[in-house]
């Protein structure tokens, strides 16, 4: 199944704030989490928390602003996980799970004796985490230019093919998006990667024939970026959808110990459009610290 | 020698505005040093014109595909850029992952070489 959550404005959440409470995995419960780098890495990214192996592959990049994101959704995702699990975010430790295909230890990313499942996905100025009790895979990519949707679309299940070649010119791009982001939060979330086809599994318009077993989630973010996840089992209850607020990337963002409630004024929730079995609640709000 | 292809490439980013495509005979006798050399100029170029940057600007040795900016989307257009250009297979998933674009040109060089080399340095499709 596939569901698109309506489009509106993300709660922004400071997550050192009044959230404390916000931080709980359940089954039937989806956390994502949008992030987007400071503009400027000295004046609002604490990197201290990062470990030598990610601070050297921050500094790594070609593109400094792709290296600052690398280091937002880095420092994102040991801040949050640290809240998820109560573990310092210096001290989350990653390690893989097995492969699915050859059981080697490259399969999905996991937090070490942790019981909660997370995915992170980073693209041209925009990160992506998801946390929850089940597996999951999330993806987030700038949408391609045309010359790119031409080129790559015949890596596509035949079905998907035929969906872009009917689309209009300023259809194709975005449909594009979503069918790829669904298709690699899925990969993802069962844990092969692209080493399985992009060919093999069909995510296209037609939701009823995606993957059984697993439910596929299209996340708006913005106008130029496709966003999605797939989680394993039915429709999550709920699904969380919050911009981290980008003061919490800074210093003491990820490590205020006595969250107060300095409550902002509130977004207009937005409720995800979910169709299935069970009625999920609207979109959690949240308050900037 | 057999004259090279060209591809057109309409990015304006691209230096040339044109991908030159070696051709596939004069890989096959040339040495191996000089077909890396030919690879490597024509990977510069792909890289080049995905990442929308100058080829000579692409750092071929000392960072992995994925600090260069290939994202998966980006380098599915390569593998089949690459891959219509050259007649070759490639990995994606191997692609993505390489440690530089010199282990891609690596494998290409090893595919398109004498056939007793390619036949000790081919690269399956999908591994998975």
């Amino acid at each position: 199944m596939t569901s698109t959550i309506a489009q509106g404005t993300h709660p922004v959440a400071d997550p050192s704030g009044s959230l404390a409470g916000e931080y709980t995995v359940a089954l039937g419960r989806l956390d994502l989490w949008l992030v987007r780098p400071p503009e400027e890495r000295a004046a609002g990214l604490d990197c201290s928390e990062l470990d030598e192996g990610e601070r050297r592959r921050a500094a790594s990049f070609i593109r400094p602003a792709d290296g600052l994101l690398y280091a937002a959704a880095h420092v994102a995702l040991r801040r949050l996980l640290g809240r998820y699990t109560g573990i310092a975010p210096q001290d989350v430790r990653f390690v893989r799970e097995p492969c699915p295909g050859c059981g080697g230890a490259h399969g999905r990313p996991a937090v070490a004796a942790a019981p909660l499942h997370f995915s992170l996905s980073h693209s041209s100025g925009v990160a992506l985490v998801g946390v929850a009790a089940v597996p999951l895979g999330v993806d987030v990519e700038r949408l391609p230019r045309p010359e790119a949707v031409e080129v790559c679309t015949p890596a596509l299940h035949p079905d998907e093919q035929a969906e872009l070649a009917a689309a209009g010119d300023a259809q194709r791009g975005p449909l594009f998006g979503r069918i790829w982001t669904r298709k690699e939060a899925f990969l993802k979330g069962i844990g092969t990667g692209l080493s399985r086809s992009p060919a093999e599994d069909y995510l296209g318009v037609d939701t009823t024939r995606h993957p059984s077993g697993w439910t596929v989630v299209d996340v708006p973010c913005d106008d130029t970026h496709a966003a999605a996840v797939a989680v394993r089992g039915a429709a999550p209850l709920s699904v969380n959808v919050r911009r981290l607020a980008q003061e919490w990337l800074g210093a003491g963002g990820g490590t205020c110990a006595d969250p107060t409630d300095q409550g902002a004024a509130d977004p207009p929730p937005t409720t995800p459009d979910i169709p299935g079995e069970r009625s999920p609640e609207p979109f959690t709000t949240a308050l900037a610290c | 020698m057999t004259a090279n292809r060209t591809v057109r490439a309409a990015r304006p980013c691209t230096a040339a505005g044109q991908v030159t495509v070696p051709d596939r005979a004069a890989l096959a006798t040339a040495g191996r040093a000089e077909r890396t050399r030919m690879l490597d100029g024509y990977v510069r170029q792909e890289l080049g014109w995905v990442l929308g940057i100058a080829p000579h600007l692409v750092d071929t040795t000392g960072r992995p595909m994925s600090s260069l900016g290939i994202g998966s989307i980006a380098g599915l257009e390569l593998q089949h850029r690459m891959e219509a250009a050259l007649h070759v297979e490639l990995n994606l998933q191997m692609l993505l992952l390489a440690n530089s674009a010199a282990e891609l040109v690596d494998c290409l060089a090893g595919q398109l070489g004498p056939r007793e080399e390619a036949a000790h340095r081919h690269v399956p499709a999908d591994s998975a």
